[in-house]
């Protein structure tokens, strides 16, 4: 049977049976793998620490043929990010982007660039304390690298441009659309969250950019409330379902 | 296809439902309790019936008991300004099978999971808290699990306790008894160095 080598990053990490773990990866060249560790719960010398969430190794597996779960032959460990479990709000942080990932990603679709934005996030949260704008940011690159990106240069039904909106008075952003919504014809939409033009700008601007120079970015507080806002909510509409790990990153803000 | 009779299918079917049970092991557990005499399979039952009907958690500690409050709560040997918390009643379990600890516990019912959708409110904190007001306790040791859930209630208990003025401890990680320096990963390792004490 060949065994298959990979780098990963564990995005979820539960007890199976006795002394089983059944973890789900995001991998570079594989995309998303669920896969079983048989005895990763009893024996501390075979996979020692390396299965436990956030952490980054070098995956060891082999497929068995009909069935949908990889098996897990070995995992060496390159980056536990240590740091991020000394502080609460990094878990959060990090709990909220493994989350998104696993929710976004089909399995076996490799996304390379969302392995990188991932990694990325999990670095810059290891080395520095958290900005709330890393989330957003966070959330706008996953929405485009998974074909969600909002679009947010012209207004979805009347089509007009960013120079021909500047004198509107309220500009809004309608999740059944995934677009801009210029205020005449906000009237034709319900789930409306008001968005200026300057958020738009951002927004779109970062959904392009490069994640790891993202810090050139800058929200204003307007900017930030209005992105948390309609972010999460556009994201659950996508996915047709809650985020489970929202509310207790929602606890933060209080 | 032919089966067992519908008796012994449904007990089959029953024990399939238990966690870690495949169809073959039911089957041999089946044919175990059938073999057996009466009074065992009515013993068995019975305990089954009874753990249903009698184990409730102790108002204090929230640890499963018979009898409200449990025997640890009530028992006036040990020392009340100490309170150890703990994820789960096993884990109670194992810390009083050393011997060592003579203070009391308190069950959390579980650790903050974001991605399972538990937070703190899903677990026993506010009664912990409650507790924490009413009785005079010197030190808390949080005796969560070493994981990123256990590590997350320890960090949250932190900030709420903390302001309290009460000692708090965190049991302590490292390499295990026995265990060898040479497999042991870096970060065990790096916790041990960092929880080095003088000798």
């Amino acid at each position: 049977m060949p065994l298959f080598r990979t780098e990963a990053i564990v995005i979820r990490s539960l007890p199976y049976g006795e002394s089983d773990r059944i973890l789900t990866f995001f991998t570079r060249d594989f995309g998303k793998l669920k896969g079983v560790a048989k005895g990763a719960r009893r024996s501390k010398k075979r996979f020692q620490n390396t299965l436990s969430l956030f952490t980054y190794l070098r995956l060891i597996f082999f497929e068995r043929e009909g069935m949908g779960l990889v098996r897990v032959e070995g995992a060496d460990l390159l980056q536990a990010f240590p740091k991020i479990r000394e502080s609460l709000k990094k878990i959060y942080y990090g709990n909220y982007s493994l989350e998104l990932i696993n929710e976004m990603a089909g399995e076996r679709e490799p996304n390379r660039e969302a392995f990188e934005l991932l990694f990325s996030f999990l670095s810059n949260l290891e080395s520095e304390e958290p900005k709330e704008e890393w989330l957003r940011m966070f959330e706008v690159k996953v929405l485009s690298l998974f074909g969600y990106r909002p679009h947010l240069t012209r207004c979805g039904l009347c089509q007009k441009g960013w120079k021909e909106l500047e004198g509107e008075p309220s500009l809004f952003f309608s999740i059944e659309k995934g677009s801009l919504i210029c205020s005449s014809c906000s009237k034709n939409y319900n789930s409306l969250f008001r968005l200026s033009l300057g958020t738009a700008r951002l927004l779109d601007e970062i959904s392009q950019g490069d994640f790891r120079k993202l810090e050139r970015f800058r929200f204003t507080p307007q900017a930030l409330s209005e992105s948390r806002e309609f972010l999460p909510r556009f994201i659950e509409h996508q996915l047709g379902k809650e985020l489970k790990s929202l509310k207790t990153l929602k606890s933060l803000y209080r | 296809m032919s089966s067992y009779a519908k008796p012994i299918e449904s007990l089959i079917e029953a024990l399939t439902r238990l966690p870690g049970i495949g169809r073959k092991t039911a089957l041999r557990l089946a044919f175990h309790i059938l073999r057996s005499s009466l009074s065992e399979a009515q013993a068995l039952a019975r305990a089954i019936l009874e753990v249903k009907e009698k184990i409730r958690l102790c108002s204090l500690c929230f640890n499963l008991t018979d009898e409200d409050p449990c025997p640890i709560c009530k028992d006036e040997q040990r020392l009340k300004e100490i309170l150890c918390i703990v994820e789960s009643p096993n884990d109670l379990m194992a810390i009083e099978n050393t011997g060592v600890y003579r203070g009391r516990y308190h069950v959390l019912h579980g650790a903050i999971a974001p991605l399972e959708g538990i937070g703190p409110e899903h677990l026993k904190i506010k009664e912990l808290m409650e507790r924490l007001q009413k009785e005079k306790v010197k030190e808390v040791i949080l005796a969560t699990n070493p994981t990123v859930e256990g590590g997350a209630t320890a960090l949250y208990l932190t900030d709420l306790i903390k302001p309290l003025g009460i000692k708090l401890t965190r049991i302590a990680s490292g390499i295990p008894v026995g265990g060898e320096i040479e497999y042991s990963d870096g970060m065990t390792l790096t916790k041990a160095l960092e929880g080095r004490r003088e000798v």
